[in-house]
C-alpha cells in the first residue's frame, strides 16, 4: 500500500501550507488556479512524449500491434492505458505490483480517453472479427512533484497524438490477408482523434472551503479531498472522479467545471501547438536526410535514389515496386530497424536547428513549412507514390 | 442532444419526498422481480447482467436505444424517469461481525461487514498514531453477474472501488476519536444489477452505523443515468456520495461525455437520491434501535 509510506508533513509545515492557503498564497508563489508551467518534449519516435509539470515529469509511449478484437465490437480497435510507477520517482512507490493510485490514475485517464470516445477506434478496424489496431499507451511517471493524473493524462495525449500506425492493406486469395507496409515505404497514418479531454485537478482544504488547482506534492500531502475533472475544449463533461475525501458543495464542483473548462482550453492549445511543431519539424528532417544525394541524383530514378540514400541492406532488383515491399502480418522486420537506428544519429545533426525554426513559427502549418523548405527537392526526394498522393491531396 | 421537453420536465420534477418506491412493511414484493432496464438491454443472454458488469473491465458503451418510452413516459422497467428502485436495508445480518448490513437497490443486492475498531494488525500500516486507520476490500462474488466466471481477486476495477469506498467512508468517520485502531469494512456484492458502488456505500454506511463507529453525518449514495432523463447513445453514469446534514459531495465519479449543464441536471437528480436514501437508512436504523430497546426491556 503506497500510501503509507507517503512524506508527511510536520505539524509547522501543514499549519504553515493552509494558513498561507487561507490568503490565497500558495508555496510556490502560484495564485490558486493557475497551473505550473508545462513542457512537452517529444521522443526521436513517433508517439512518444515526455510532459514536465513543474517538478513533475511523466513519460507517455504510444505503440499498436495487430490483435484479434473483442468478440461483442468486432468492428472496433482497442485503447488500452499502462502504468509504470517506478521507485524513482518517490519513495512511496513499491517495485512491483501497482498500487492503489497508479490503479486510479490509470482508470482515471483511461475513462477520460475512452468513455468519451475521444479516439476514433472504428478507424483501427482492418478486417472486422479478425485483425484490429490495440493501441498501447504506456506512462512512466519519471518523477512525481504533484499532481500526477494531469502530467499522465496529458502525456497520453501528447503521445497519442504523434503516434503513427503502419499503414496495411487487405489482399490476398481469401480478401483476408493483411499486408503491414514498412514505414519507409508508405507514410505511417496518425490516429483520428476528436477532441482532447484533458484532466485538471483540484485539491480542497479546510472544509472545502479553499480550493487550488493543480496541487503540488507538499499541498497533496494536507489536502482534505482532491477531484479530478475531465473537459474538453467544448467544454464537455468527459469524466471527474471525486474518490471520497473531503465534502464540496455541489455548487462548488460547477465552479470548478467552469474554470477546468477555461484550463482546458489553454492546455489544448498548448497541447495541440506542440504536436504542430514536432510534426512539421519531422517532415523537414525527412526532406534535409539526403541533402548530398538529393544532387547528384537528377536523372536516377526515383526508387534508386532513396536506396542509396538510406544504405538499405536489399538491393535494388529484389525490390519489386515502390510500394510493394510486403511483409505479410509482421510489422516492419529487425532489419528495417536496424536501418532506422543508423540512420538517426545523422539526422539529429539537423535536429536542433529543425526544431528551433519550426518552434519560431509555431503555428506550424504546412505553408510555412513548404515555405521554407524548397518544393522541387522534398518531391524529388520522396519515392513516386508518394508524390502522387501528395498531389491528389493538394487538388 | 435536443431535449424534448416532456423529459426535461419529467427530470426536472421534485423527487417524491418519502422514496416511492418504498417497500410496504413486511410484504416481500422481491419475488414480483420486475426486469429492470439493465437486464431488457442485456438482451436474452445474460438476462441479469447489469449494464455495468457487460462493459466489464473494458467499459465499453451500450447500445443506442429508447430507454424512456415516448408515448407512455415511462422506463423499461416500468418506472417514471426519475423514480429511484425500490430500497431495501437490513442491519445485522453476520453474527459474528461487530457491526454488518445487507443493501438492496432493486436486484442489486451488497452486504457489508464491518470489525472494529480494534488494534492495528500490521503496524507498518499505521499512517499517523492520531487517527483511526480504515481499511476496505470490495469484492464482487462470482456469481453476481449472468457469467460465472471466477473473478480475479484484486484486478483494477476492485482495487479502485475499494478504494473509493475508504476514503468516503473515512470522510464521515471520526478517525481522531479512535487513534491508534483499525476499522475493517468488507463489502461483497451479491447480486450485481448496476450502481453496485452507491449499493456499497450505503450497505457500509448500515454497518458502520450498526457497529457504533462514530460518524460525522450519514454517508449515502445514489447513481443517476442520462438514459433516465434523455435517450442518448451510451450510458452516462453519474455516482454521488453525499454528506446529507453537511449537504456536501464526497464521492462524484462519472464517465461519457455530456455538456457541463445537463451534467448539473443529472448530479441534482442523483443527490436528491442521496437524500431519499439517508431517510431511507435513518429510518432502518431507527427500527433496529426500537427493537433492540423492546428486547432489552424484555
Amino acid at each position: 500500500m503506497d500510501h503509507h509510506q507517503r512524506w508527511h508533513p510536520t505539524v509547522n509545515e501543514r499549519e504553515f501550507i493552509e494558513r498561507a492557503l487561507q490568503s490565497d498564497l500558495r508555496v510556490d508563489g502560484r495564485r490558486p488556479f493557475d497551473f505550473r508551467r508545462l513542457k512537452i518534449l517529444f521522443g526521436r519516435e513517433d508517439g512518444s512524449a515526455e510532459v514536465q509539470l513543474g517538478d513533475t515529469r511523466v513519460m507517455g509511449y504510444a505503440t499498436a500491434q495487430l490483435v484479434q478484437p473483442y468478440k461483442d465490437r468486432p468492428n472496433e480497435g482497442t485503447l488500452a492505458i499502462f502504468t509504470e510507477f517506478s521507485p524513482m520517482a518517490d519513495p512511496a512507490f513499491e517495485p512491483g505490483r501497482p498500487g492503489e493510485s497508479a490503479i486510479e490514475l490509470g482508470r482515471v485517464v483511461d475513462r477520460g480517453l475512452r468513455e468519451s470516445r475521444a479516439v476514433d477506434m472504428e478507424s483501427l478496424c482492418v478486417v472486422a472479427g479478425k485483425h484490429v489496431w490495440s493501441v498501447r499507451v504506456d506512462l512512466h511517471i519519471l518523477d512525481n512533484g504533484g499532481n500526477l493524473i494531469d502530467a499522465a493524462n496529458i502525456a497520453a495525449l501528447a503521445a497519442l497524438s504523434t503516434f503513427r500506425r503502419p499503414e496495411c492493406t487487405v489482399g490476398g486469395e481469401d480478401g483476408q490477408q493483411v499486408t503491414v507496409h514498412d514505414p519507409e515505404v508508405r507514410d505511417p497514418l496518425p490516429l483520428t482523434i476528436h477532441h482532447l479531454p484533458i484532466a485538471v485537478t483540484f485539491a480542497y482544504f479546510g472544509e472545502g472551503n479553499i480550493m487550488v488547482i493543480d496541487p503540488t506534492y507538499k499541498e497533496e500531502a494536507v489536502m482534505g479531498g482532491r477531484m479530478t475533472a475531465t473537459i474538453n475544449s467544448n467544454g464537455d463533461v468527459c469524466s471527474i472522479q471525486k474518490a471520497g475525501g473531503e465534502g464540496v458543495m455541489s455548487s462548488v464542483i460547477m465552479q470548478c467545471l467552469r474554470i477546468a473548462s477555461v484550463k482546458a482550453a489553454d492546455i489544448t492549445s498548448k497541447i495541440k501547438n506542440e504536436v504542430n511543431s514536432y510534426t512539421s519539424a519531422k517532415a523537414l528532417q525527412k526532406v534535409k536526410r539526403l541533402p548530398a544525394s538529393a544532387l547528384k541524383k537528377d536523372n536516377a530514378p526515383d526508387v534508386a535514389m532513396k536506396e542509396s540514400s538510406d544504405g538499405a541492406l536489399e538491393t535494388q532488383s529484389t525490390k519489386p515496386s515502390s510500394d510493394g515491399q510486403q511483409i505479410d502480418k509482421e510489422p516492419p522486420s529487425v532489419v528495417e530497424d536496424n536501418k532506422q537506428e543508423d540512420v538517426e544519429p545523422m539526422l539529429s545533426e539537423c535536429n536542433p536547428e529543425a526544431q528551433s525554426e519550426s518552434r519560431l513559427t509555431a503555428g506550424g502549418s504546412d505553408e510555412t513549412q513548404e515555405a521554407i523548405s524548397p518544393k522541387s527537392l522534398k518531391d524529388a526526394v520522396k519515392p513516386k507514390h508518394k508524390i502522387k498522393k501528395k498531389q491528389h491531396s493538394k487538388s | 442532444m435536443p431535449l424534448s421537453p416532456r423529459r426535461l420536465t419529467a427530470s426536472l420534477a421534485p423527487l417524491h419526498s418519502p422514496p416511492p418506491p418504498r417497500q410496504p412493511p413486511s410484504s416481500a414484493p422481491q419475488k414480483t422481480r420486475r426486469a429492470t432496464t439493465h437486464e431488457l438491454i442485456a438482451g436474452g443472454g445474460n438476462p441479469s447482467l447489469s449494464r455495468q458488469q457487460r462493459l466489464g473491465e473494458r467499459g465499453r458503451a451500450p447500445p443506442a436505444m429508447e430507454y424512456v418510452n415516448p408515448l407512455t413516459g415511462f422506463r423499461v422497467d416500468g418506472r417514471r424517469p426519475n423514480e429511484m428502485r425500490q430500497l431495501k436495508g437490513e442491519v445485522g445480518v453476520v453474527a459474528r461481525a461487530d457491526g454488518s448490513a445487507l443493501f438492496e437497490m432493486g436486484n442489486t443486492r451488497v452486504i457489508a461487514a464491518v470489525y472494529g475498531p480494534r488494534e492495528v494488525q500490521n503496524k507498518g500500516q499505521q499512517v499517523n498514531s492520531k487517527d483511526a486507520l480504515v481499511r476496505c476490500e470490495y469484492r464482487m462474488a462470482d456469481f453476481s453477474t449472468g457469467d460465472r466466471r471466477r473473478k480475479p481477486k484484486g484486478d483494477r476495477r476492485s482495487t479502485e472501488i475499494s478504494l473509493v469506498i475508504r476514503q468516503t467512508m473515512e470522510a464521515s468517520i471520526l478517525t481522531h476519536l479512535m487513534p491508534r485502531s483499525q476499522i475493517d469494512i468488507f463489502v461483497q456484492v451479491l447480486q450485481a444489477d448496476g450502481g453496485t458502488r452507491a449499493a456499497c456505500i450505503n450497505a457500509a454506511t448500515l454497518a458502520l452505523a450498526d457497529a457504533g463507529i462514530p460518524m460525522r453525518d450519514i454517508v449515502t449514495s445514489c447513481s443517476a443515468d442520462l438514459n433516465y432523463i434523455e435517450d442518448s447513445a451510451g450510458g452516462p453514469d453519474v455516482t454521488v456520495g453525499f454528506l446529507t446534514k453537511m449537504d456536501k459531495v464526497t464521492l462524484l465519479q462519472m464517465d461519457a461525455k455530456l455538456p457541463m449543464d445537463t451534467f448539473e441536471t443529472v448530479m441534482d437528480l442523483a443527490i436528491e437520491g442521496c437524500k431519499a436514501i439517508a431517510n431511507y437508512i435513518r429510518e432502518v436504523l431507527l427500527e433496529n434501535t426500537r427493537r433492540l430497546e423492546c428486547q432489552r426491556d424484555h
